[in-house]
């Protein structure tokens, strides 16, 4: 079904974590929007995201413009036919101005990786990730909450009920694991050791992604640890600003590739390369070998949509790219 | 015909030429190792002394590949080819480290050479080069000739890889290309970033993780800060308050600087190495000036055995994005948002 003069763009953001999907219209405003885990799968839940939103829209919406984003948007570009494939920076940073023009910060933690985003005037002149470390991420707090039995959602409203915050080291989290526990050995209640550790994972980030960084407000907090009220409230401890969390902010990254998606067919138009709705019924399958050709040993990853072979990559030389003639076949 | 094994690391990428004609032309067969691949770097990571720099380490495993096949290897003791500015000391106690680590080694050939420290000038150069010479022939007119060959080509090589300044302002005005043609990219801006770091990083694809490559796929124009102009980096590097007097990071810092005052690219990337002492004294100085003056982005990427690949190309793909959009008028369009 296609609605006359409007046009829908798909985002799939698939991150070490989660898989959020979001339909944008050509006013760029969110029409529908899938958060699920990844699991490890993200060819699985692709499939199963892209599923839950067509049935979420209720009807075979027409699709203009597909983009992709996240740690797997290059397979997620296979998988859904993407006519855009960006890094989640750009992704991030264009949601959040779409939200507020307004915007200097962002701040981004999703399940592995943390950034920070540096607009001015609506253009983003700095930038910084985690690198080899990923203390204060969501995957820590989620194994933290399993740890202590306490649902993850519950963590950040319990970490508010607390006026007494103990001290934790944040530097590694293997460390902050040892201290929470010696904390608890003390006696310390949950709800402070929990308080501590937002403080300390949001002094981690500050010191670590944030250093040097020119810190202006209106800040953005967004990515799944956002929804951490205890997060949060640290945040503002030390920044000494309010700090605005969006409404969609687990879904920032699709909506930015579906923003991107937006902007590549209007600068070169063309048809949309999307499978369209019936990509979960289609059959994917990844093989994985190693190549003997030099001492390299390169990683090749070969991608089949129903028997037949979508892409290839992985090596250094470049010999195992799909040639011009098998790209043109696809 | 006796073999002479040179390890493509490190000063390699500096003076292969001189180095492969010297040996070739005294009668022997120059060996040198092959590109560094996950085997070379597994070697090396397995066998260097942890505290060394990643391109240090690599030179380990460099040494590793060539040992069973040469007879001798040339590791030079090398302090500095300038008369007051030095290399790094590492170079010094290269060969003498490898020496104890790896107890098997073939005969080490290692002339110890630094005009700064030592004020080794042209004969003492050709005195100890001559020495070298004499391990594989007792034909004085063959060394001579050797030696005179080996810096002509060295010269010729310094000939084709620096550029003079009205090379560098044609670059600067997008009349000339100086390296890989950039890929084409419909309906986007050709974008000119100044590529910064040691030869034995920008050079060798497996350690920077092919950014040459990279960056020409993403089309995208780049100057390597050692082919910048000798004088431009002495007139940079005169405005600091200290004397750097580490000679290769004097190239880097006055490429930086020089670049950040013309405002002639679109950005600057800083490809540094991990544990480096002169590249962290560079990075945090070319911080600081970036802080000041932030009209020409830069981006520090550090490098190590470590280092992620996916990072560093999200890294490399936002920062390049970064570029376009500031000067994109339609990014304009797009964050003000329309309401109907």
């Amino acid at each position: 079904m296609k609605e006359k003069g409007n046009n829908y763009f798909l985002g799939v953001d698939v991150g070490s974590i989660s898989t959020n999907l979001a339909v944008i219209n050509q006013t760029q405003d969110l029409i529908e929007s899938v958060y699920i885990r990844t699991e490890g799968k993200p060819v699985d839940s692709v499939q199963r995201g892209i599923k839950i939103m067509q049935e979420k829209l209720g009807n075979n919406l027409e699709i203009t413009g597909a983009g992709s984003t996240g740690s797997a948007r290059q397979l997620t570009g296979v998988i859904v036919g993407a006519d855009i494939v960006k890094n989640e920076i750009t992704a991030h940073a264009l949601a959040s101005l779409d939200l507020n023009p307004e915007v200097q910060t962002v701040m981004e933690i999703g399940g592995q990786d943390s950034k920070i985003i540096i607009i001015r005037n609506g253009i983003v002149v700095d930038f910084a990730m985690n690198t080899v470390c990923a203390a204060g991420t969501g995957s820590f707090l989620d194994m933290q909450a399993s740890r202590l039995d306490i649902p993850i959602e519950d963590f950040g409203d319990l970490a508010l009920q607390s006026d007494n915050a103990v001290s934790i080291a944040g530097r590694c989290t293997v460390f902050a694991e040892s201290d929470m526990i010696h904390k608890q050995q003390l006696g310390h209640p949950a709800k402070d050791i929990i308080k501590g550790l937002c403080e300390a994972l949001a002094r981690n980030y500050l010191n670590n992604v944030g250093k040097g960084k020119d810190i202006k407000p209106p800040i953005m907090f967004q990515g799944g640890v956002a929804a951490n009220a205890g997060m949060r409230e640290s945040f503002e401890k030390y920044l000494e600003y309010e700090i605005m969390i969006p409404e969609n902010y687990d879904v920032m990254g699709a909506i930015g590739a579906a923003i991107l998606a937006k902007e590549e067919m209007n600068k070169r138009p063309r048809n949309t390369s999307f499978y369209g709705w019936d990509i979960p019924e289609m059959d994917f399958k990844t093989t994985g070998f190693e190549c003997d050709g030099c001492p390299n040993i390169c990683e090749i990853v070969e991608i089949r949509k129903n028997e037949q072979l979508v892409a290839r990559w992985g090596s250094r030389c470049g010999k195992w790219d799909l040639t011009d003639e098998e790209a043109a076949f696809i | 015909m006796k073999k002479v094994g040179i390890p493509r690391a490190l000063l390699y990428y500096k003076f292969s030429e001189m180095w492969t004609t010297f040996f070739k032309e005294l009668g022997t067969e120059a060996v040198v190792s092959p590109k560094t691949t996950k085997q070379i770097k597994f070697d090396s990571v397995k066998n260097a002394p942890d505290e060394d720099c990643y391109s240090t380490k690599l030179y380990f495993g460099h040494v590793l590949a060539l040992k069973d096949q040469v007879d001798y290897l040339f590791i030079p003791r090398f302090g500095s080819d300038h008369h007051t500015y030095v290399g790094c000391p590492k170079f010094i106690g290269l060969a003498e480290v490898l020496r104890s680590q790896i107890p098997d080694l073939p005969e080490i050939i290692m002339p110890h050479y630094n005009k700064a420290k030592s004020g080794h000038r042209k004969i003492a150069f050709f005195r100890k080069a001559y020495k070298v010479g004499l391990k594989f022939t007792k034909n004085p007119i063959k060394i001579i000739r050797a030696i005179i060959k080996a810096v002509k080509a060295q010269k010729n090589h310094y000939k084709t890889i620096l550029i003079d300044e009205e090379t560098l302002h044609k670059w600067e005005r997008s009349e000339t290309i100086l390296n890989e043609p950039p890929r084409y990219v419909e309906n986007e801006r050709q974008l000119k970033i100044a590529l910064v770091g040691h030869s034995y990083v920008l050079n060798d694809p497996y350690s920077a993780l092919g950014i040459r490559t990279s960056l020409q796929e993403h089309g995208v124009d780049f100057i390597t800060s050692e082919q910048m102009p000798r004088n431009l980096i002495d007139k940079q590097m005169d405005k600091l308050d200290y004397d750097l007097y580490f000679l290769y990071e004097r190239e880097i810092l006055g490429a930086i600087m020089h670049f950040m005052e013309s405002k002639t690219v679109d950005g600057i990337i800083h490809l540094m190495i991990f544990s480096c002492g002169p590249d962290s004294i560079a990075g945090e100085v070319a911080a600081r000036l970036s802080k000041r003056d932030p009209i020409v982005p830069l981006l520090q990427l550090v490098f190590d055995e470590l280092t992620a690949e996916a990072g560093m190309k999200t890294r490399i793909e936002a920062f390049i994005d970064m570029l376009r959009r500031s000067e994109d008028e339609q990014t304009l369009l797009l964050t003000t948002k329309v309401h109907i």
